[in-house]
């Protein structure tokens, strides 16, 4: 089995996060010098932060969801998204950050 | 501290400028970024809220340094400070909550409280392991039952914070600092 690089996973995180029920939002993870040097040369890269550092990946996402909805069930499918997004992952510590409660639109 | 809002590079102002330029061209680094668009989402409801009052209160418009000051208020609350523990995850997951996202879950709650309007919010957790304490400052309209308004407030806030994982919450302070009028109120 080919193990899936850093760079080429955090695109796959990306779409899993997107299509995970109750997902309203999906924000950059990244490290803000990664989202600034983004800026800088304008482009857009993957919002998840995929880490591996001395053989142990660490991947990160950072989501809004309803304050309609249960945070804590969103986010357990949106880490078990993450989860399948590569079988090589699955050693991988996954960090679901909730980072907008949003309100529905009155 | 810097006024870039959660190191995208842009200003208060800058928010300011995009969002009454209707969000065009697309600005990559504000619209994938959580506390831009919590800073984008506060400044519609704050907008729409200032010109249902100037409507309605015509012959005293809103000073502009009441939008402002408000505004710098919600800019500092929607960092993203802390990352507080939503449940005490296994096998490699956590879940986590930001600070920035309860300063907004609670401003959420008092857009919603009828004739009450959400001036300052604090959020204070003396331990990582101890219940959340709020307090929060509120105009309230002129002719509503006060005690009633802080009461909603209060549960509100308790109720909206506690259905999301293992948060808890202490103390509730809701102060009354200022009171406003609503014309509507009268008719």
């Amino acid at each position: 089995m080919t193990e899936i690089t850093a760079a080429e996973l955090a695109p796959r995180v990306d779409l899993a996060v997107t299509a995970t029920e109750g997902v309203r939002e999906m924000y950059s993870a990244r490290p803000v010098i990664a989202r600034a040097l983004e800026h800088v040369a304008d482009v857009e890269g993957s919002l998840a932060a995929v880490d591996d550092t001395d053989g142990a990946r660490a991947i990160t996402v950072c989501i809004g969801v309803s304050t309609q909805d249960d945070s804590v069930a969103v986010a357990s499918a949106v880490a078990a998204a993450v989860r399948g997004t590569d079988e090589a992952a699955q050693p991988a510590t996954v960090r679901v950050r909730v980072a907008r409660l949003v309100a529905p639109a009155s | 501290m810097s006024d870039d809002i959660g190191g995208s590079g842009y200003t208060l102002e800058d928010l300011s400028a995009y969002l009454d330029r209707g969000r065009v061209p697309r600005i990559a680094a504000v619209e994938r970024n959580a506390e831009c668009q919590a800073v984008l989402a506060s400044m519609e409801r704050m907008g729409r809220l200032s010109r249902e009052i100037v409507e309605e209160q015509a012959a005293e418009p809103l000073a502009e340094s009441w939008y402002d000051s408000i505004m710098r208020e919600v800019t500092r609350e929607f960092r993203a400070g802390r990352d507080i523990p939503l449940v005490r995850g296994a096998d490699g997951v956590e879940i986590v909550v930001t600070e920035g996202a309860l300063y907004e879950l609670i401003r959420s709650v008092g857009d919603s409280v009828d004739g009450v309007l959400v001036g300052r919010v604090r959020l204070q957790q003396p331990e990582s392991d101890a219940p959340l304490d709020v307090r929060v400052s509120v105009s309230v309209r002129f002719g509503r039952a006060m005690a009633a308004a802080v009461d909603e407030m209060r549960d509100g806030i308790r109720a909206a914070i506690e259905r999301h994982g293992d948060l808890r919450v202490g103390r509730v302070d809701v102060t009354v600092g200022d009171v406003h009028v609503d014309e509507e109120e009268d008719e």
